[in-house]
């Protein structure tokens, strides 16, 4: 008895000395952690991650700008100590395991563990892929392929290397804009250049490929994509890149085709590792500083960390270069910079989002409802939460709380879907109803209408009215209402009949004014574009009368020098009154794009389509018979309009750089002679 | 007669409108968009304080800038540690020289060694003999320059015209003149540089607690209008070390308190620590906000430093001493170098500022020009050096000083250790709406009633509560708050009268908070209330990218405290009798009145007016005061239990709380936000805090929109169970810990042990697996009471 006790307390101990290496709590992270919300913003939210540890040295060996970094299932931690010229193998406290490669290795950049326990390294000036067993034999090198599809004038400077589960290695070249290099590590033999970056198409691109020379085309730096920065591969075979470059996709999640599957709404501009998690769950790492978690799908549940300016802080980075996961879900981060790795572990929330996520991706959605409640009791802005808690409802047939979470969740197609269930049910059960109502309110404008043809109502409180008031004002109002059957009768009547007046257009601009505010922010949450509480109504009227008065105002000043007949009075009333469709129509859609979904989506399309055509050729009618112009003739003032309206902004916006710049000079001089004269 | 258009009219009256509007503009000399947004702020008084900032969008990220690093030779440095080593730690007897210092003087406990050619002091404890030097003997490296610094007791640097570069005096460089005279207890030196023609007295006292260092500014000469001072450190090389030869650590005071080994740390860390005593001043430091993340800030701000102490041990000898700013703390910046960090040294010094350059700009965008600060700024230094040896030389041995200093020096009245659970409530916040911003109500007074019994029914006796953003436009848009106007949203059947005088009934206290510092001038437009404005005569922005409002502006002190005293009258009309005050209790800085530039401590004296009659007149809370505000609070409110995790920090010691704990009711900051919140919850229990709650009675999914956007978790219905738990628990050990201070507290890895003055023992373990202290087996991450009677 008393020798167990003897043991226990000698076990106890060595606990003690185990755990004494760690520190006791973390303390305030010099970072901020952010998670992003339904519309793809960042807000912030629990710290995710806190640094564990930092090592900079194994042992004694210390590692100089360590370009790549690998943790095996073993826990041991495999440096490309680029610097140095060799493999650094160290454990997680610090301590050296072994370090080889220093003979063959010049300046090793990329590093890889295969799943048959061989570490790859791309050598970048020795242009070569050198293979080692874990202990750190050499087995076998790669150099340039010799293959002719491989290109005569393609580049091998190999900086990153992957090998896949069929012994298939994935080569990122510096300058091989290609794509990846693939190369099967059994025969040696060159299989093809995969998934190359694409550069997007811009309208300059167009612009200039129609009319540059061969010569100037081949110059230009951006019409050549940028290779990938880094490479990764998953248990699956997936194979992960990441690029940096303005017009590429920052992240790619490759199937075997070479397509990408990933659609993330955020990511860095520099990225330069990544890594992939238990989860399936995507790291990213980037040069300054910043680790982004994403879920296998791309949606971004973390991100932290930042570049160390000075702060001195722990948690920052001067230049991350690679990032690691463990088994325990511990990050590992190479600062290439300060020759540093710094170690993460989850905190307890960020523990229970992984467990709700685990759940979830395992189609779990029953049991993920639990965790996923909790993730919102300590985060209610964690809108990735309202997304699973939706899912899980809707998997549930709970339609009226999917829809409340989804909602939250800003996530627009679960909506759509939980609201066609809704309304069905709706429907369902108030069908008859809403029958009747249909048809009594049919039955009910019949009647007027008989009512008001037998008696002439109206028409009698219509005529008193006008014999008693002068009633010019209200008649121009009700006057767009020709617009609809007879424009053409409409538009000679203002031209020629006093009909409509600058005051009753007024009245139909402001109209038009109110409809596009509402449109802009009552349009059912499924088709609005504009985000909850953001309102930006002083920006919207400046434009919405800046741009009015720019058309009306262009359009005017090219007819009179193009001998059109209008008056300004009379183009102004036939633009506005033109939208006489727009005042018909829009309210109803509206209101009805509160009820709808996407499945009837095409609904609304088609009915703003009809609009907006019908406005458009009310305004072609207008300029032409206001100004009685052939169709050739209006089309080109349209034109003509159009380059005015641009040479507008132009003059206004150098007008205004103008005066802001005087203005500066100005308060400059005058500063500058105070203190000068203050500080004598 | 001539008569005159109308059209005419309206031109003259619009020509006036805008010319005048244009001189008035160049006049009052600032506007928003005046704001400085030049890249270049030059590194002035410190080479380690990189105040780069940077233009929003600018993706680039400038170099760091690394102080240069003194050359060392591997052979020389050899030779040093041997020389170290060779030095005596422990000297039994009174000697009549050490290592070429003098004996001076000697009371009970010390004996004080003098070598007048440096001021170099050397300091004998007398029951261990234990000694600390103060100087480098010979210096490493060829740098002449920190040569002479290492060997010098007194180190002045000075400005010359508007030169952004500062020089170095000491006690070799530029030649001082030194008239050593001998006084009762210690000497006073009389130094003077003839060619700058600037001097200064240095007076040493040997006390029963250690020594005392004075440098009163009415004996500061300045003559030469070329060479102006700018700084002093006072003893840098106190206690000094060289790489890790020695055992023990350096203190600083970040946040709750943190240490840095004295052990050698490979060339790791470039830079020093290096904060300003009571937070960065706004006034004159640019603000350290740079490259921004998508239009968010996405660093947290370092702690401040509350208390003005520092501390250097060594517990190979076991000796050491705590460093406290007497005078001149609102102008003193706090420095611990580690080995590595410029010089192979360990030390830590205050620095004392007396004259700063700063940037002026000259116009919108680019152009500024430096600019000398124009007067010194107004303070006597002193800096008492208080020794611990023998068996209290450790941070506790520290915190226990500072302890008794406190109370002995009636800086702070002893006050009951009372145990409350805090639930802050928050009101109500606003948030844009189409045309008119929307009130956002998220606790109404009716539902703070309801939640509070709801906790009293429930078990929890004790609360404390504090209700925010109960005045007019809610949290944000109400600042100031300048009249005493509850959010009618908020009044639901209760007015806020009626809410403290039925929870008075229920035996709850609800503190009203109020922001005496910030002012929301987006929603105010134009207001009588004057802001703040730095140095270069521009208005300071807190940039706080809110959904709502961007940045806030400062109060003028005056204004704050005219604003304050029409509040006081108010408060007293509606029968208030608690508040708690923010903002104020923690800032200051320098400003500019017109031409006039007014200093840090003139902002102090105007806040500690203001707060001394407030505390006369109601029970006072204060938000995280600084030190010298302590005996005006009844609680210390958010005190921080964590350091700021610099690099260069070996370990966070929880200093605040063993200094102050039974001795006045601490409250820990928001659990909330904790991401682990059992180690937070334990971190609580350790070090004896009240538990703190931000609770609002709708879900903060309403907050989306609002500026309080950061404040992601706080609906009752989610802590409800909660609170109960932590009150239970928290009460408990607070029953056997009531009104006792911290005589012992040890850490062992993950395992510490917290003994108090009544026999009482807190164990905590904080590791994944049980572990064993004292023969008591505590489970993982959690802890037991035991007693040791």
């Amino acid at each position: 008895m008393k020798k167990i006790k003897q043991l226990s307390l000698g076990m106890l101990s060595i606990i003690l000395l185990f755990v004494s290496m760690t520190s006791i709590v973390e303390a305030n992270t010099a970072y901020r952690t952010f998670t992003e919300d339904g519309y793809g913003r960042y807000v912030e939210t629990q710290t995710a991650y806190t640094v564990l540890d930092t090592i900079v040295k194994f042992d004694n060996e210390l590692f100089s700008q360590a370009q790549d970094m690998k943790v095996g299932a073993d826990g041991l931690i495999y440096i490309a100590d680029t610097g140095n010229g060799r493999i650094l193998v160290g454990d997680r406290y610090g301590d050296f395991v072994r370090s080889f490669g220093e003979d063959e290795l010049t300046r090793p950049t990329g590093l890889f563990l295969s799943h048959d326990d061989k570490v790859y390294v791309a050598d970048e000036t020795n242009a070569k892929i050198f293979v080692y067993s874990l202990t750190g034999e050499l087995i076998e090198e790669f150099g340039r392929p010799d293959s002719i599809l491989f290109g005569e004038n393609a580049n091998f400077t190999p900086l990153k290397v992957a090998v896949d589960q069929r012994d298939n290695i994935y080569i990122i070249s510096r300058g091989n804009s290609n794509g990846i290099i693939q190369i099967n590590a059994n025969t040696g033999e060159f299989l093809g250049y995969f998934a190359p970056n694409t550069t997007a198409v811009t309208a300059m691109t167009v612009f200039r490929r129609a009319i540059f020379t061969d010569e100037q085309l081949s110059r230009m730096i951006d019409i050549v994509p940028p290779t990938s920065t880094n490479i990764n591969i998953d248990e699956k075979g997936l194979v992960y890149s990441v690029s940096q470059g303005q017009r590429v996709e920052a992240i790619r999640k490759l199937n075997v085709a070479g397509q990408n599957i990933l659609e993330t709404r955020v990511a860095d501009d520099f990225p330069a590792a990544v890594e992939v998690g238990s989860l399936e769950n995507i790291f990213v790492a980037s040069e300054d500083g910043f680790i982004y978690e994403y879920t296998s799908e791309g949606n971004l549940l973390f991100v932290f960390g930042g570049q160390d300016d000075g702060r001195q802080r722990v948690g920052l980075f001067r230049k991350l270069s690679a990032i690691a996961v463990d088994e325990q879900d511990r990050l590992y981060a190479l600062d290439q910079d300060r020759n540093q790795i710094q170690i993460f572990e989850p905190t307890e929330f960020a523990d229970l989002v992984h467990e709700s996520l685990a759940l979830y991706q395992n189609g779990d959605y029953e049991a993920s409802k639990g965790p996923w409640e909790e993730v919102i009791r300590s985060n209610s802005l964690f809108d990735f939460a309202y997304l699973g808690l939706g899912e899980a409802y809707f998997k549930e047939e709970d339609y009226d709380e999917a829809l409340q979470a989804f909602r939250q969740a800003k996530y627009h197609e679960g909506y759509s879907d939980a609201f066609w269930e809704v309304r069905n049910v709706w429907m369902r059960e108030n069908m008859i109803t809403l029958i009747f109502i249909i048809i009594g309110l049919v039955v009910l404008v019949k009647w007027l209408g008989w009512l008001e043809k037998k008696y002439h109502y109206l028409k009698r409180i219509g005529g008193y009215l006008s014999t008693k008031y002068r009633m010019k004002f209200f008649n121009d109002v009700a006057f767009i209402k020709n617009m609809i059957k007879h424009p053409l009768n409409t538009y000679y009547s203002i031209q020629y009949e006093n009909k409509g007046s600058g005051w009753s257009a007024s009245f139909w601009l402001f109209i038009l004014y109110v409809l596009f505010i509402l449109e802009k922010y009552f349009t059912g949450f499924i088709f609005r574009y504009v985000r909850d509480g953001e309102y930006s109504l002083a920006m919207d009227t400046a434009l919405f009368f800046g741009i009015v008065a720019l058309v009306v105002g262009s359009n005017y000043l090219i007819t009179t020098i193009n001998e059109g007949e209008g008056k300004f009075n009379h183009v102004f009333i036939g633009f506005i009154y033109a939208f006489a469709p727009y005042f018909l129509f829009k309210p109803f859609i509206i209101i009805i794009s509160n009820f709808l979904t996407y499945n009837e989506a095409y609904l609304l399309g088609l009915a703003n389509t009809i609009i907006y055509a019908w406005v458009g050729i009310l305004i072609f009618l207008m300029i032409k018979e206001m100004n009685d112009y052939t169709i050739r003739e209006t089309f080109k003032i349209i034109f003509l309009t159009l380059f005015m309206i641009l040479i507008a902004v132009l003059f206004i916006f150098i007008v205004y750089i103008l005066v802001v710049q005087m203005f500066q000079f100005i308060v400059s001089v005058f500063n500058e002679g105070v203190y000068r004269i203050e500080n004598r | 007669m001539k008569t005159v258009k109308v059209k005419t009219m309206i031109k003259v009256l619009i020509f006036t409108i805008i010319a005048g509007w244009f001189v008035f503009f160049l006049l009052s000399g600032d506007d928003e968009e005046m704001e400085i947004t030049g890249p270049d702020t030059p590194v002035v008084t410190d080479p380690s304080d990189d105040d780069e900032s940077l233009d929003d969008g600018e993706e680039e990220i400038p170099p760091i800038e690394e102080p240069e690093q003194v050359e060392i030779d591997e052979e020389e440095l050899e030779e040093l540690l041997e020389e170290q080593e060779s030095l005596a730690l422990v000297i039994d007897s009174k000697q009549n020289t050490i290592n070429d210092h003098d004996f001076w003087v000697e009371n009970e406990h010390f004996e004080l060694y003098l070598k007048e050619e440096n001021l170099s002091i050397i300091l004998r404890e007398k029951s261990t003999g234990s000694v600390m030097y103060s100087t480098v003997d010979d210096p490493i490296g060829s740098n002449q320059t920190w040569q002479n610094f290492v060997r010098s007791g007194i180190v002045m640097e000075y400005l010359v015209d508007t030169n952004i570069v500062v020089y170095r005096a000491d006690m070799y460089s530029e030649n001082p003149e030194k008239t050593v005279s001998k006084t009762e207890n210690g000497f006073q030196a009389e130094i003077y540089y003839p060619e700058l023609e600037i001097g200064f007295n240095v007076s040493v006292m040997l006390t029963e607690e250690g020594i005392t260092v004075d440098i009163p500014q009415d004996s500061i000469i300045e003559e030469n209008d070329r060479y102006r001072m700018a700084s002093i450190y006072v003893y840098p090389f106190l206690g000094h070390t060289l790489l890790g030869n020695r055992e023990g650590y350096m203190f600083i005071p970040d946040g709750s308190g943190a240490l840095i080994y004295l052990d050698d740390k490979d060339g790791k860390f470039t830079q020093p620590y290096s904060a300003m005593v009571y937070g960065e001043n706004v006034g004159i430091d640019d603000p350290f906000v740079l490259s921004l993340f998508n239009n968010m800030d996405p660093f947290n701000d370092p702690e401040k430093i509350i208390a003005p102490v520092f501390g250097m041990v060594h517990t190979d000898n076991d000796i050491g001493y705590l460093g406290i700013i007497e005078e001149g703390q609102f102008s003193a910046r706090l420095e611990a170098y580690p080995n590595g960090a410029i010089l192979p040294y360990n030390w830590i010094t205050p620095k004392f500022i007396y004259r700063q350059v700063y940037n002026q700009p000259t116009s919108q965008d680019t152009g500024t020009m430096v600019v000398r600060q124009r007067d010194r700024n107004d303070f006597d230094i002193r800096v008492h050096y208080h020794f611990v040896a023998a068996e209290d030389a450790n941070y506790m041995g520290l915190a226990t000083t500072y302890r008794q200093y406190l109370i002995d020096q009636a800086l702070f009245t002893v006050k009951e250790d009372e145990f409350n659970l805090r639930i802050d409530l928050l009101g109500a916040e606003v948030e844009q709406g189409l045309i008119f911003k929307n009130t956002v109500p998220m606790t109404t007074f009716s539902q703070a009633y309801e939640i509070l019994t709801d906790i009293k029914n429930n078990g929890a006796d004790n609360i404390l509560s504090i209700y925010k953003g109960w005045q007019n436009n809610g949290y944000y848009g109400g600042m100031p708050i300048r009249s005493f106007r509850p959010e009618s949203a908020l009044s639901d059947g209760m007015t806020v009268q009626h809410l403290i005088e039925q929870l008075d009934d229920e035996d709850i206290d609800l503190f009203l908070y109020h922001d005496a510092l910030r002012i929301n001038m987006e929603e105010l437009g134009t207001s009588r209330h004057r802001v703040m404005k730095k140095f270069n005569k521009r208005t300071y922005d807190e940039e706080v990218y809110g959904k709502v409002y961007r940045k806030f502006n400062y109060l003028h002190p005056q204004s704050s405290v005219n604003i304050m005293e029409t509040m006081l009258d108010e408060y007293q009309k509606e029968e208030i009798d608690n508040i708690m005050i923010g903002g104020i209790s923690n800032t200051l800085f320098s400003y500019s009145e017109g031409n006039r530039e007014v200093d840090r401590i003139s902002t102090k004296r105007h806040y500690q007016s203001l707060i001394d009659s407030y505390s006369d007149s109601f029970n006072l809370l204060l938000e995280q005061p600084f030190a010298y505000l302590w005996d005006q609070t009844d609680a210390l409110i958010d005190l921080p239990t964590r350091s700021s995790n610099y690099v260069f920090v070996d370990e966070d010691i929880p200093f605040l709380s063993l200094t102050l704990k039974g001795i006045a009711p601490l409250y820990a900051e928001y659990v909330n936000f904790q991401a682990n919140q059992e180690e937070f919850f334990l971190q609580m229990i350790e070090q004896g805090l009240n538990p703190s709650f931000l609770i609002t009675y709708e879900s903060p999914a309403m907050l989306m929109n609002t500026n309080s956007s950061h404040i992601y978790s706080s609906q009752y219905e989610r802590y409800q169970d909660m609170i109960q738990e932590y009150y239970q628990e928290l009460a408990a050990v607070h029953a056997q810990t009531n009104g006792s201070v911290i005589v012992d507290y040890q850490r062992d890895g993950l395992v510490t042990k917290v003994s108090y003055a009544n026999g009482v023992d807190v164990l905590l373990n904080y590791a994944e697996q049980p572990n064993t202290v004292n023969g008591h087996l505590i489970e993982p991450l959690s802890y037991k009471v035991v007693s040791s009677e």
